[in-house]
């Protein structure tokens, strides 16, 4: 699916159809395969088997991609087979006719030249699989031999909705950028219909006012009436009277059907509203779908025999979140798999049942996503993982023998720590479950593990529903409304100015027994002015457990359901925002990104910010201006000492973004940057630099300790101007480096 | 009746009149909207201008706004990019009290798109499409302000008044580097 607007069926290419299309009868035939291995002659099955094989066998006929038809045919043949009950799908059959699936998944994801070179290149292959399935069409066994390697599975399981569970809905595609565009108009419109409230209450007060009129002419007629019964003007008022009543009784029914109207109005709005966003919502099992497979293909692997369930699979969820889940639940299983899960022999000596139970289980709790990932196994042992961190030499031994489980359990999630005693390929290729878990932190959610020694492993995985809504605390800084997440909120404080100490002229707040620092929310984001000094002050306090600060604001509006939405692409990123979103009344609200802010408020109170608002002495020659970017704060302030001796002015930033958003609202005539940093490493930061139109000319230099010459190679094809190793740092060859780029500190 | 011969000259009469029409529709006509930001009446191309909405917050962007970005607003629900034009063209806030034939009730958001990108401004009052002819537009008198002047490709009568054309290009380019 392309970003651009106003995507249609119709702008899709032929090829784009049928790669759809194939998608979608691919993910069928693979399930359904995995259906009939247990149920050999299932007629419903084998039915829809044939009918997928079949349709995949038209649509790429109609585009002329005629392997794909010679294959298609060849499994629709043996369905058929299977059909007349010729045959009969054995575990050998299934895995020919699985090959066979993936190989038409493979060929149908390639363009048409790439699929020609594919062809050529597969040849053997092709044919191999096609004289397999012959011999399975008469119900021979599969020339195991003879099958050549494995096509790789494809790289990414189908997601199309399955139909086998019945009832279920049916996907569409849609361009991101038309479904943002109708939410934008459903909330618009729901704005809009609940202004008609406010509109209704007018009305009913021009009705009193009327009313008021009305009572006024009663006491004029009756005064008249007294003076002279029976004159004229007593007449006249008297019918005027008459017809003020009616009009009052009129406006009343038209108010009251405008009321109703109104009401209906707002009802409609707002239900298009949660439809819209509900549109972003897809069942877990959409994103799971590819699952069975490979689970299926593992144990044949392994030789462990599992049981796989997935439960919750109507469970929704954010069609972004489910796309980013794949990753990382791919890597439980496999550890599973790989780890968790005993061989059949083993798990009869420990008398539990020989078919192993692996669990993927989704729901809603609390307005939250949780998804479990639980296995049967062996589960994690714990004194061998302690001796595993002594061995690392992550922490001395009678430290470890300190830790409690949880602590010890904590260490799985750090970067390149693995508990595998060999890395097989299994779980080899998966991600580091720092990975998973840095994951699950940028989602606003977190990754428990709770193990069961000899009994089995569970993995809780904790997130928001969706990313398009979010919960948040609105607070006023100088006029405008901002946006804190909730989730990433500590407390909130309503502090009396008396409380506020002084301390190297920095205020400080003493909270939970802790003095915080605390900061004026206009200052953090340069928005000038000094919020109202009343008795009380609105704080929101930020962080975790080591640090934490307090941002004091204007005052607080209160917490409000928002539909995220993200900031226009031409700003870039801006620094400690994250998104926008809309008010009730329609305007604007913007989302800070509270990561960004605690960097900030760091800057601001080491004096970085301060340094480069002061203004250079009048006559003084401009120096040059270097950002360093590193995570090490003992790199950081040495390369900062080294290039300050020589004369250049620097700034230091401590990861990718945090240099990003410094390059955004600096001037400089150098960056260098390290490569592994959390948040943005360094190659990225290159990339983003070379892509931006203002600082694509910005020499970079990318100091790392990695030697070797791939990595060498990698740094120069992001962009960068100078890759510098740190096994070999001398400071006069750091130096002269940077002079050949840049030249000398002032010229 | 029907069958009646046709006068002499009817048929000279209406060609010279079709002759007279094409000759008007081929001529070099193009729309304007034209719209008052101060007391500067200027022209955009009608092309690209999408509508215009009443006044509406205008968010801050931290770090970011300026003099020329003034922050996000909302338009049916979309949110937008506000720039102040008046800064971008350079056109200066009269000293003294505001003339009196100008009201603050006139004030209207414009949005104006081009490429698919788009920008809202505020102005002080919109006038309405004009349709003009090249041979109308007078060149730009080297009075104007530097900055304006590189902004406007003319000059245009309109109503007694005189309006500033802009160079729908050169503006949008100008808005494009005025966000970096």
């Amino acid at each position: 699916m392309t970003a651009d607007g106003n995507q249609d069926l119709s702008s899709f290419s032929m090829m784009d159809l049928f790669r759809t299309e194939a998608e979608a009868q691919t993910a069928i035939l693979n399930e359904g395969l995995l259906e009939i291995e247990k149920d050999p002659t299932s007629k419903p099955w084998l039915e829809r088997l044939m009918r997928a094989a079949h349709s995949v066998k038209g649509a790429a006929r109609i585009v002329g991609l005629t392997k794909v038809v010679t294959v298609a045919h060849a499994l629709e043949d043996c369905f058929v087979a299977a059909q007349k009950e010729q045959i009969v799908i054995g575990p050998d059959q299934a895995d020919i006719l699985l090959k066979g699936v993936d190989t038409l998944a493979q060929m149908s994801k390639l363009s048409e030249k790439d699929l020609e070179k594919w062809i050529g290149d597969h040849q053997g292959e092709i044919n191999d699989l096609l004289g397999g399935l012959e011999a399975a069409k008469t119900g021979g066994p599969a020339p195991a031999r003879k099958v050549a390697q494995p096509v790789p599975p494809a790289a990414k399981p189908p997601a199309a909705p399955s139909a086998a569970e019945g009832e279920q809905d049916r996907g569409v595609r849609v361009s991101a950028e038309n479904l943002s565009r109708i939410m934008g108009l459903a909330g618009e419109s729901a704005v809009q219909a609940h202004r008609l409230e406010a509109f209704t209450s007018a009305l009913v007060g021009l009705k009193s006012r009327h009313a008021e009129l009305l009572r006024m002419m009663r006491s004029a007629d009756s005064a008249q009436e007294r003076l002279d019964p029976k004159g004229r003007s007593c007449q006249a008022l008297r019918e005027m009277l008459q017809k003020a009543e009616t009009f009052q009784h009129l406006t009343m029914q038209r108010i009251e059907e405008f009321d109703l109207i109104a009401r209906q109005l707002t009802d409609v709005a707002d239900r298009l509203y949660r439809e819209a966003i509900a549109s972003r919502m897809r069942p877990f099992a959409d994103g799971v779908a590819g699952f069975p497979r490979l689970i299926r293909d593992l144990s044949k692997q392994l030789g462990k025999k599992v049981k796989f369930e997935v439960l919750g699979k109507r469970t929704q969820v954010d069609r972004d979140i489910l796309d980013k889940l794949e990753t990382p639940l791919t890597h439980f299983l496999q550890n599973s798999m790989d780890h968790g899960i005993e061989p059949p022999a083993e798990r009869l000596a420990a008398g539990k049942n020989v078919e192993a139970s692996l669990k993927l289980e989704a729901r809603h709790r609390a307005g939250r996503l949780m998804i479990t990932v639980s296995d049967d196994g062996r589960g994690i042992d714990i004194d061998r993982l302690r001796k595993r961190i002594v061995e690392k030499g992550l922490v001395a031994e009678d430290t470890a023998a300190r830790l409690s489980e949880a602590e010890i359990l904590d260490f799985l999630f750090l970067p390149g720590f693995s508990t595998a005693e060999n890395v097989t390929e299994v779980s080899g290729r998966g991600v580091g479950l720092d990975v998973v878990r840095t994951f699950l932190h940028d989602l606003g959610g977190s990754v428990r593990v709770e193990n069961n020694p000899g009994r089995g492993v569970r993995f809780h995985l904790e997130m928001p529903v969706t990313r398009s809504v979010m919960r948040a605390l609105v607070v006023e800084i100088s006029g405008d409304p901002y946006a804190f997440p909730l989730g990433r909120i500590e407390r909130l404080a309503d502090v009396a100015a008396s409380e506020v100490k002084m301390l190297e002229g920095r205020q400080y707040l003493p909270l939970d027994g802790k003095n915080i620092g605390l900061i004026d929310a206009r200052q953090v984001l340069e928005l000038g002015g000094q919020s109202p000094q009343g008795e009380k002050w609105p704080v929101v306090v930020i962080g975790d457990e080591e640090v934490r600060y307090g941002i004091k604001v204007d005052c607080f509006l209160g917490e409000r359901e928002l539909v995220v939405r993200a900031l226009d692409l031409r700003l870039g990123k801006v620094q400690d925002l994250s998104a926008v979103s809309l008010m009730e009344d329609g305007s604007p609200v913007l989302i800070l990104d509270v990561e960004d802010l605690q960097r900030s408020i760091q800057n601001l109170l080491s004096g970085r910010r301060l340094e480069k608002i002061r203004p250079g002495l009048p006559g003084q020659k401009k120096q040059k201006r270097i950002l360093v970017v590193d995570d090490s704060i003992t790199v950081r302030e040495m390369q900062r000492r080294i290039l300050q001796n020589r004369g250049y002015d620097v700034d230091v930033a401590v990861d990718g973004m945090d240099g990003w958003n410094s390059l955004y609202s600096g001037q400089y005539n150098l960056v260098i940057s390290d490569v592994d940093m959390p948040r943005m490493n360094g190659f990225d930061l290159v990339r983003r630099i070379r892509q931006d139109s203002r600082l694509s000319a910005l020499p970079v230099m990318i100091v790392s300790y990695k030697e070797r010459q791939e990595d060498r190679m990698r740094g120069l094809e992001a962009g960068a101007n100078y890759y510098f190793t740190k096994g070999g740092f001398h400071d006069e060859a750091f130096m002269r480096a940077i002079v050949d780029l840049i030249g000398e500190a002032q010229e | 009746m029907l069958n009646r011969e046709a006068p002499h000259n009817y048929l000279a009469e209406w060609a010279s009149l079709l002759a007279q029409e094409r000759e008007e529709v081929s001529r070099d006509e193009k729309t304007v909207e034209v719209f008052r930001l101060m007391s500067e009446w200027l022209a955009l191309p009608a092309h690209c201008w999408v509508e215009v909405v009443a006044v509406r917050p205008v968010r801050r962007i931290p770090h970011r706004s300026s003099q020329i970005l003034l922050g996000l607003v909302s338009v049916r629900g979309e949110i937008h990019l506000c720039v102040s034009l008046s800064d971008m063209l350079g056109i200066e806030k009269e000293e003294g009290p505001e003339d009196p034939n100008f009201r603050r009730a006139s004030r209207r958001f414009c949005v104006v798109k081009r490429d698919n990108v788009s920008w809202v401004f505020p102005v002080d009052e919109v006038h309405g499409l004009i349709s003009y002819e090249e041979k109308d537009v007078e060149g730009v008198p080297s009075t104007l302000a530097k900055s304006f002047q590189r902004f406007s490709r003319g000059l245009l009568h309109i109503a007694g008044k005189k309006a500033g054309l802009l160079d729908e290009t050169r503006v949008f380019d100008a808005l494009s580097r005025s966000v970096l």
